[in-house]
């Protein structure tokens, strides 16, 4: 059975601050997620992490989230969104 | 004195060092993410988010550590060399700075959130950012 899913209030700044194009990867990956939630380790409270990696127009950028299943409701609720990118060209840290 | 310190004061390193530098760092990260069920509460009590805190606060210096090698090996990676793990070692320290944003204290307050129900539906997001794109086509179009 697959889920539905659903930002946390205190996860939307973090997504709506970021580029479109990211968003849209980060949708495309939750709806994966939801799809096949046995990518998920959920801790036994039922909460998992999740990070991934994302190059588009020559920004590499890493995502990280995280997560409560809620059987109850049959949802996925994001918790939290962070994100870290780096020009490909620039300098190496 | 901590490697962060010790490294601006040892030169150039030669390929076996750039190397071995990075190996210690990435197996650190290993180690650190076998408790990674310890980065958030699952609770707002605030022994279990002081917990979550010396978490953070290990990640926090390791990521510092971690910049601190990769700026050491980068006179090698400037010449081309290649120089293995390198890679690897930024995904790592990216995957730990988008972590960091993320507080014991906010994660807590999201929980709760979560726990209630409140929040906005995937699908409300997704309409969203397709408006948002479409208005960044209109506007680009325009220019």
């Amino acid at each position: 059975m697959s889920l539905n899913y659903h930002f946390a209030p205190d996860a939307l700044p973090a997504f709506r601050a970021m580029d479109v194009d990211l968003q849209e990867h980060v949708l495309d990956v939750l709806e994966d997620v939801v799809e096949n939630p046995w990518r998920l380790q959920f801790d036994e409270g039922g909460t998992a992490i999740f990070d991934g990696e994302y190059i588009s127009n020559d920004v590499r950028c890493v995502f990280f989230l995280t997560f409560l299943k809620d059987d109850e409701a049959g949802m996925l609720r994001i918790l939290g969104i962070g994100a870290a990118k780096r020009p490909l060209d620039e300098p190496r840290m | 004195m901590s490697t962060i310190e010790l490294l601006p004061s040892l030169g150039k390193p030669n390929a076996e060092q750039a190397s071995a530098w990075i190996a210690a760092a990435l197996a650190e990260a290993a180690a650190l993410r076998r408790y990674d069920n310890r980065l958030f509460a699952r609770s707002s009590e605030s022994a279990e988010i002081e917990s979550c805190k010396k978490v953070h606060a290990v990640w926090r210096k390791w990521a510092d550590q971690a910049e601190a090698v990769l700026a050491h090996v980068r006179p090698l990676l400037d010449e081309g060399q290649k120089t293995i793990g390198v890679d690897d070692l930024e995904s790592a320290v990216m995957r730990a700075r988008a972590m960091l944003q993320l507080t014991p204290e906010g994660q807590a307050r999201a929980l709760e959130q979560a726990r209630r129900g409140e929040g906005v539906d995937g699908r409300e997001m997704r309409r969203e950012v397709e408006r948002r794109k479409a208005e960044l086509a209109r506007s680009g179009s325009r220019a």
